[in-house]
């Protein structure tokens, strides 16, 4: 990804035009035996279409639950999500059915789960055609043209389980990307490889959000891919947390951090700002002309200064 | 390249749960199979069993019999009279209209019809005026037809019709008569002395005059079995009358041919010359008798039996024969009855085994299902996530992998009808079509509550506790519903008990046990959890990790986890139901056969002398033979009196022979006092005195103890025994005199092995019979429907046992995986290898005994639960309803059995696991 932007910068978006993905104060709670998890709590998101956002985040912090939402497999407790125009708040069965045939592609964060294991990779991807009601004589060549775009249509009467773990998981992205969706939805695609099939499997991501325009939102855990992207989102207890972009520098990517704003105004400081400055409990604001003082909130330590 | 199609999808997803699918298979082949074959079965068995019925009835029973007695006489007997024609035979008159009456359905059934007609006995003298024996010698006249058909002639031919004619003096008077030819069987011939060509006279003990026969022929019976000889069993030989003085007066009976009707009326009593023919025989009572051919009827024959026996009483064709009353009989109305209540204690027998298996097999089957579909649990989650709709999950996901199923119990159920010939009810296709589906019924319900459960919306803190109190709730009601359901059950066979046990089939008996193991089963499921909780608390604190760990597992259940142990609880309790059945069966049959015989053995004879005693005690293996006196007696009591057997023996020689067995005896009542007899009561029989009422003479008695178990049976009759000493009866009734005498098991068999004719046994003759307690058992246990049930038990005891076994290890199977990931998260704790499998045991063998308890504990109490609706009767040779004695012995046994099941499945399991990459394959499906 060549260009690189910031929320309304690089690229700024027709006021009508909306955003492909969008959350406002996402949240969703898990309720098992009386306990709850609040698995996302707030959550604030915004993926302009085209664009090609890394999600990354610790373990548990949201981001598989995030990405059931948004694939229509699961309903937020509370907030609004909305993708490609479609509201995922509402239960209406037919009308996920429909979304997840035509608008999403979704890739597992487990390899094996993408794939069923006694069809041909070729008879994988028809198989999202088949249940989206593309003709019987449509598929195969559908099915092949997308396995040549991905790089493995070579492969393409192999089952999955004569495949590479790279093989399978671009097979994988075939099925995901075989109905042509607006919005496609990566767990972890690389996390189960080696770095070489890593960087094949995110190299066939890249095209499909390239080549054919799909707006991706991907999550990793790997530093490798999350530095190729342009706009990397970091999650931490269910929220937005930070922001990370990158711009064609002099020197390749320069990245540059942002914290993340949420709509009530919160804010959330990097851990190693906070640990390095003892921000503890209570903190002074000040406001300046251009930017925003936060100080410790005890005396005898000196302000500093950061935003 | 093709793109996938449904019938793809389709046929591959099939071969990923091939093991299941295949065993659902072999399981709807053998539901199909079987459920059509059962009540096939059930036909033939009914059928044969009527046979068995109608075969071991007295003769008179099964058949209809019409009499007609002597018609009024007009006027004195023209004794001097030449001979005249006499009066018509009313023979084929009556046959016509009984034709009529009977029906072309029932006169189908018939064998070949008989009549006759018969004089009072009359003495016979030698033409000269002598008698023909020193001793009194009696015979009767009897026309009768068919004697050809049921004889070996030894000398000369049947009797022809009377032509001759001679003039008798023997009353006193000239008489001039027809000389009327007649038959005899060959051993009176003989005892009296009399040959073919022989002249005699018979001379009747009333008014009636004088005949001359002559004997063309003697015979010997094709089959003294046969019902033509019981109408008139003096026929056959010689018959001893007994009389009250004591003595015996010898009977025969001299047979002539149905053409010598007016002949020997004629001569008998010769009507006056004014008198019509057609007035009837004022000495010849006329009978006529339409055996039913066993062979020929049918259950589905009992219907137009029942409405001949009705028929015969009201219909007024019979009452419309001019000149003619008459009377009808017959048995064939209680027989059918009988069989009618044979049927259903046999439907009802047998409908604890067919329903416990159904039970068993649809929960197995939906067990298969549920397994199946877990294996493909992520390949349902992939075709929902790419926007498989509802309906073709369910298609390809639970409804298509179980079409074979519906292919092989169509294909067992054909197989059957074809193998088996018979009809087959659409009770038998409603249950084959219900158990086919199953399957496809328990993989789509559990889709359809797992996708669901799946894309449940995040119902908000609020509603989430109303969802948790709504499941809860359900589950109460569910559990709460089939408690209800079993409770009703059980009161509904108790209150109408009676009803079911007579006829009325009803599936709630049969399915009792089911239910209430069903309830049982959700007990155990309830008490599980905490109870495998706590014991795990306890391992814990003694360092057991493994007891600690497997049983901490075991604690949690799931619907994959409940059904096997349903199916365990049922398993057992079908077990010990049909093991207890078959005991209680075993036990009742050996006590009826003792009853009916007394003792392990019993020898029968006219009489019975103390040389006939030493004759049978000198017959190699014989150790005791003792002496006795049997008779079906009566009781007074304050002027009521209770129908009881006599049994008159050496009442302390009896109880040491009988010690030991169901007969048992108390101790033998004081002996040698004057006054009233001392006696051992039945029940019944209060102690304190009576009088016994024996030959037509009243003996005061003195019932000294009673004894609940002393019951006897003596000429198809169960009824308190009454047991005396022999001598001490002699005394006030010198008649009373030894004719049977009891025998062990060893001389029984010895005796039984001597002699091909029983007569041989004794110089004397006198022996009438030898039977065995054993023999009598083995001939109750061969009939058709006793036979009928101890298969239905065997082979329902073996499917129950290894539907079960099946089911325990689709148990194993169904946690392996779960089960593996926790043994390979210990292993990185440190669990030694080889304690993986001892954590499957402890996990499973806790859950197996406790369900195999609560089963047997079940079974034990089932036949009590059901007792009102179960009639053993028919098929222990009782005559009375048989106790049912609940045996914990045999419950524990079968509890045993169920947990070695237990163990049977974990070794088999074991083994399948060690089968390495196979195994590893299998573990994991086909699905990763
Ligand atoms: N079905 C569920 N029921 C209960 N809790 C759940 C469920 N799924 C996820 N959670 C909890 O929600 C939180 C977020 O889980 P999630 O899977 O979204 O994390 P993640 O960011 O994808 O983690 P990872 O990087 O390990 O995949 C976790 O605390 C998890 O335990
Ligand atoms: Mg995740």
């Amino acid at each position: 990804m060549t260009t690189t932007t910031s929320p309304g910068a690089a690229r700024p978006a027709a006021p009508h035009e909306e955003p492909d993905i969008l959350c406002d104060n996402l949240v969703r709670i898990y309720r098992t035996e009386g306990i709850e998890v609040v698995a996302l709590q707030g959550l604030d998101l915004r993926v302009e279409r085209g664009d090609l956002v890394a999600l990354v985040g610790a373990s548990g912090s949201g981001k598989s639950t995030l990405l059931t939402i948004l694939s229509g497999l699961d309903t937020p407790s509370a907030g609004v999500a909305r993708v490609a125009g479609h509201d995922l708040s509402s239960t209406d069965r037919r009308a996920r059915l429909r979304y997840r045939r035509h608008t999403v592609g979704f890739l597992f964060q487990q390899a094996a789960a993408n794939l069923l294991p006694y069809l041909t990779a070729a008879e994988n991807v028809g198989l999202p055609m088949l249940l989206a009601g593309v003709g019987r004589r449509e598929r195969p060549r559908r099915a092949r043209e997308v396995l040549d775009v991905l790089g493995v249509g070579d492969v393409a009467d192999r089952r999955p389980a004569e495949l590479s773990g790279g093989q399978q998981q671009r097979v994988a992205l075939g099925v995901a990307v075989a109905n042509s969706p607006r919005v496609l939805l990566a767990d972890e695609p690389t996390g189960e490889l080696d770095s070489r099939s890593s960087d094949e499997v995110f190299e066939a991501v890249r095209r499909a959000n390239e080549d054919l325009g799909t707006t991706v939102l991907v999550v990793t855990h790997d530093p490798l891919v999350s530095e190729h992207v342009a706009r990397t989102v970091g999650i931490r207890d269910g929220r937005t947390s930070t922001e990370v972009l990158r711009r064609d520098g002099e020197a390749g990517l320069v990245a540059e951090e942002y914290a993340v704003l949420d709509r009530a105004g919160r804010l959330q400081l990097p851990a190693a700002f906070t640990g390095r400055l003892g921000l503890r409990d209570r903190v002074r604001l000040d406001l300046e002309p251009d930017h925003i003082a936060v100080r410790p909130g005890h005396d005898g330590v000196d302000g500093k200064e950061g935003a | 390249m093709t793109g996938p199609r449904t019938r793809t999808l389709l046929v591959r997803g099939l071969a990923a749960v091939r093991g299941p699918v295949a065993l659902m298979a072999v399981l709807g082949l053998l539901a199909g199979a079987f459920l059509v074959t059962g009540p096939r079965v059930v036909d033939r068995s009914a059928d044969a069993a009527l046979g068995d019925l109608l075969a071991g009835a007295p003769a008179a029973a099964r058949e209809v019999g019409v009499t007609s007695p002597p018609s009024r006489p007009l006027g004195p007997p023209a004794t001097a009279d030449p001979p005249r024609e006499g009066p018509v035979a009313p023979f084929e008159a009556v046959d016509a209209v009984l034709r009529d009456v009977l029906g072309p359905e029932v006169s189908g059934l018939l064998g070949m019809p008989t009549w006759a007609a018969q004089s009072e006995p009359a003495a016979l003298l030698r033409p000269g005026g002598t008698p023909l024996r020193p001793d009194t010698t009696r015979a009767v006249l009897r026309a009768q037809s068919g004697l050809d058909a049921h004889v070996r002639w030894v000398d000369g031919g049947a009797p022809g019709p009377a032509n001759d004619t001679g003039t008798t003096r023997a009353g006193g008077t000239r008489h001039p008569v027809r000389v009327v030819p007649v038959a005899l069987a060959a051993a009176t011939a003989r005892a009296w002395g009399v040959a073919v060509g022989d002249v005699v006279d018979a001379v009747p003990e009333g008014t009636a005059d004088p005949v001359r026969v002559v004997v063309t022929g003697t015979f010997t019976p094709l089959d003294p079995g046969d019902g033509f000889w019981a109408a008139e069993p003096r026929m056959a030989g010689l018959a001893a009358i007994p009389d009250p003085l004591g003595g015996v007066t010898e009977e025969a009976a001299l047979v002539a041919d149905v053409a010598s009707y007016g002949a020997l009326s004629d001569a008998l009593w010769r009507a006056g010359p004014g008198v019509p023919r057609d007035a009837g025989s004022p000495v010849l009572a006329a009978s006529w008798r339409y055996p039913v051919d066993a062979g020929r009827v049918r259950t589905r024959d009992v219907g137009s039996v029942r409405a001949l026996v009705t028929r015969l009483d009201t219909d007024p064709r019979l009452r419309s024969v001019p000149g003619r009353t008459l009377t009808t009989t017959t048995g064939l109305g209680g027989l059918v009855d009988e069989h009618a209540t044979a049927l259903a204690a046999t439907a009802v027998m047998t409908g604890f085994a067919t329903t416990g298996l159904t039970a068993l097999t649809v929960l197995v089957l939906a067990l298969t299902a549920l397994v199946a579909l877990a294996r493909r649990e992520a390949e349902t989650a992939l075709l929902r996530a790419r926007g498989g709709s509802l309906r073709r999950l369910l298609v390809t996901g639970a409804v298509g992998p179980v079409l074979p199923v519906v292919l092989a119990a169509a294909a067992g159920a054909v197989a059957a009808a074809i193998a088996l010939p018979g009809t087959t009810g659409r009770t038998a296709l409603v249950q084959v079509s219900v158990v086919a589906l199953v399957p496809a019924l328990a993989g789509a319900l559990a889709l359809v509550v797992g996708v669901r459960a799946r894309e449940r919306r995040d119902p908000g803190s609020h509603a989430a506790r109303r969802v948790r109190v709504v499941r809860v709730l359900r589950r109460a009601v569910g559990e709460a519903g089939v408690v209800v359901l079993a409770v009703l059950a059980v009161t509904t066979v108790r209150s109408r008990g009676a009803e079911i046990a007579s006829g009325r089939q009803d599936w709630f008996a049969a399915l009792v046990p089911v239910l209430v193991a069903a309830a049982a089963a959700l007990v155990v499921l309830r008490v599980l959890p905490p109870l495998a909780r706590r014991a795990a608390g306890v391992a814990a604190r003694r360092r057991g990790l493994v007891a600690f760990l497997g049983l901490a597992r075991s604690a949690r259940g799931g619907a994959r986890g409940a059904l096997p142990v349903v199916t365990v609880v049922v398993g057992a309790a079908v077990l010990t139901l049909l093991a207890q059945l078959t005991l209680t069966l075993d036990t009742e049959r050996e006590t009826a056969a003792l009853r009916t015989v007394g003792a392990e053995g019993r020898v029968d004879a006219l009489r019975l002398d103390p040389e006939d005693v030493e004759a049978l005690l000198a017959r190699p293996g014989v150790g005791s033979v003792l002496p006795a006196y049997v008779e079906a007696a009566e009781v007074v009591l304050a002027g009521e009196s209770t129908p009881v057997v006599l049994v008159a023996t050496d009442v302390a020689a009896y109880g040491a022979l009988v010690e030991g067995t169901a007969l048992a005896v108390p101790d033998a009542p004081a002996e040698g006092q004057d006054g009233p007899v001392p006696v051992l009561g039945g029940p019944g029989l209060a102690p304190g005195t009576a009088d016994l009422v024996v030959r037509g003479q009243r003996v005061p008695i003195r019932v000294v103890s009673r004894d609940s178990d002393l019951v006897r049976v003596v000429d198809g009759r169960s009824a308190p025994a009454v047991l005396v000493d022999l001598d001490a009866l002699q005394d006030p009734v010198p008649a009373v005199r030894a004719d049977t005498a009891f025998l062990d098991s060893a001389g029984a068999r010895a005796l039984l092995g001597a002699a091909e004719d029983p007569a041989e046994l004794t110089p004397s003759g006198r022996v009438s019979g030898v039977v065995s307690a054993d023999a009598v058992r083995a001939d109750v246990a061969g009939l058709a429907l006793p036979r009928l049930v101890t298969g239905t038990y065997l082979v329902g005891a073996v499917l129950a046992a290894a539907l079960t076994l099946v089911a325990l290890l689709l148990l194993l199977v169904a946690s392996r995986a779960e089960r593996a990931a926790a043994v390979a998260r210990l292993r990185t704790m440190g669990l030694p290898r080889g304690r993986d499998r001892a954590l499957a045991w402890v996990e499973v063998l806790p859950v197996v005994a406790l369900g195999g308890l609560a089963g047997a504990a079940v079974g034990l109490l089932g036949p009590t639960l059901v007792a009102p609706a179960l009639d053993l009767a028919p098929f222990t040779g009782s005559l009375t309803r048989p106790p049912l004695d609940p045996s914990p012995l045999v419950a524990l046994g079968v509890a045993a059995g169920i947990t070695a099941l237990g163990g049977l499945a974990l070794v088999l399991d074991a083994a399948a696991a060690r089968r390495g990459p196979l195994a590893d394959h299998l573990r994991r499906g086909d699905t990763a």
